[in-house]
């Protein structure tokens, strides 16, 4: 009966085992790659070419990242998202997303991703292909068959967090307004 | 240095076995992270991910370009599968948490959590970026391989002994290194921020209305205190990052981090952010360690054991310690 032949290296692992160890070890080195060149902070020629090589990768993965929580300047607004809703018997009413600073704690779990929304992309020039949406969704909100919404206004507020003073003491700004958006709201928007 | 040398390196940090404890304990805390969230979300799940809520699928990926993970480009917009696709989610998640065909719930979780992440980019926060980046190396883990019921059902067909196999820690340690960059990146980008530097951030931090949880105590709003909280912030964001992987640093690190953690979630509504990163933290605790605080607690908490099992479960935990 034959025998098989003793490996010369008992220790040594199989040339399967390599073999997945390299493609693991390619796997691991490609991805390293692709999640540093995305996030490292530097704005060069080279980390951009490395950035468009990676995205496609990246973005199906939904492994893209960006870390400047509070970076690298924190916000010195505070501000929330309202509306203004005008009515066909020509009321109007106002209307905001939930503010964290008006809600008890639990609420504040619950809905703080209106604050997201609101503070970090609705309110923001460069997300404007969301205002349609906003308005829309707030006529639907405020829709009554006999008296249904026709125009919606998105209105930005906020209040500047002044500097530090020397004694601590601390004296909000007061708030401003600016409407950034109007929407005339059409039949077919309230269905 | 050599490059035979690096390999070598290489294949030490990301293929030595070791015990998979610490990346069966993240599992735990990941799953119940994603459970939490689901439930947070349910509320407004309408308001969310409807065709016509707050955000459309159409403007959503206007602004989103490219090719993304996404079942609801598969199975459509309807009412019946934005529901089936947080059941199932919200299941798959349990059975993640509880150690059930841990591997397919991983993989499951991934792809429906990056979905409906991708549906609407617009209400994530850096806590989901975390979960989905983790969650992506979860998958390749050995997850189960401890303190799941896929480890039970294999014990009672005799698949596996008393003993937890060893497993290669490369998943393990990409979750590792997505943390640290975690902590670099945001410590970097930080250190380009005047208010960082002068030490008066948190101040404004601190006035942000919009985040604020519970009253922070007046004697830590006073400047002098502010600009030592803003510089110790940066100080342990840099631990947390680089220092960290120093054996020797690793436990006061994890300390400094848990401390910073705990004092954001106190004062800060972005929720479950700190939870997050406190349950990737397990990631960098010692396995021997590990195995030495779950003999610590068979001994001390009054589990329905018999006393061999504790005795053979403390015997294991020795045996590892002293590998």
């Amino acid at each position: 009966m034959p025998q098989s032949k003793p490996r010369k290296n008992p220790d040594r692992p199989s040339f399967a085992a390599r073999a997945a160890r390299a493609v693991i070890s390619a796997f691991l080195a490609f991805n390293l790659f692709a999640i540093v060149s995305w996030c490292v902070p530097l704005e060069s020629p080279l980390v951009q070419a490395c950035r468009n090589e990676v995205r496609p990768y990246m973005l199906w993965t939904g492994l893209f990242q960006n870390w400047d929580m509070f970076a690298p300047e924190p916000s010195k607004l505070n501000s929330y998202i309202g509306a203004q809703i005008a009515f066909r018997d020509g009321h109007t009413a106002l209307w905001s997303f939930p503010r964290m600073e008006n809600l008890g704690l639990v609420d504040k779990y619950f809905k703080e991703r209106y604050r997201r929304y609101a503070n970090n992309g609705l309110r923001l020039d460069n997300n404007a292909r969301l205002w349609p949406d906003a308005a829309r969704y707030i006529a639907r909100l405020h829709d009554s068959p006999g008296n249904p919404p026709v125009a919606v206004n998105l209105i930005r507020y906020w209040s500047v967090v002044p500097p530090p003073t020397s004694t601590g003491a601390y004296q909000p700004a007061p708030w401003q307004q600016y409407i950034f958006f109007r929407y005339q709201v059409a039949p077919g928007d309230l269905r | 240095m050599s490059l035979r040398s690096l390999v070598r390196a290489w294949n030490e940090f990301f293929f030595a076995p070791q015990p998979p404890l610490p990346v069966v304990l993240f599992r735990i805390f990941y799953g119940l992270l994603v459970l939490t969230d689901l439930v947070l979300l349910r509320p407004d799940w309408q308001t969310w991910f409807v065709p016509r809520g707050l955000i459309t699928p159409e403007t959503m990926r206007s602004i989103e370009t490219g090719a993304r993970i996404d079942v609801f480009a598969i199975v459509g917009q309807s009412a019946f599968w934005r529901d089936a696709v947080f059941w199932i989610l919200l299941a798959s998640a349990f059975m993640l948490t509880v150690g059930f065909r841990t591997r397919a719930n991983s993989i499951v979780v991934w792809v429906l959590l990056a979905s409906v992440h991708q549906r609407n980019l617009m209400i994530t926060n850096s806590g989901d970026t975390i979960l989905r980046a983790t969650g992506f190396f979860l998958m390749f883990a050995p997850a189960g391989a401890a303190y799941s019921v896929d480890r039970w059902l294999r014990r009672r067909r005799g698949r596996e002994g008393a003993e937890i196999p060893l497993h290669s820690p490369w998943a393990q340690r990409m979750i590792q290194i997505e943390l640290s960059l975690v902590y670099l990146m945001t410590f970097w980008t930080k250190s380009q921020g005047q208010s960082w530097i002068d030490g008066t951030a948190l101040h404004y931090v601190y006035h942000l209305d919009q985040f604020r949880r519970f009253p922070v105590p007046a004697f830590f709003l006073d400047p002098f205190v502010v600009s030592i909280e803003t510089w110790l912030t940066l100080a342990i964001e840099f631990s947390l990052g680089a220092l960290i992987w120093f054996k020797e640093l690793r436990y006061p690190v994890l300390l400094a981090g848990l401390i910073l953690h705990l004092s954001l979630e106190y004062a800060m509504n972005v929720p479950l952010f700190q939870w997050i990163m406190m349950a990737t933290l397990i990631t960098f605790v010692e396995p021997a360690d590990l195995a030495r605080a779950q003999a610590w607690l068979l001994q001390r908490i009054p589990l329905r054991l018999s006393a061999p099992a504790v005795a053979r479960r403390t015997a294991w935990s020795a045996a590892r310690i002293s590998r």
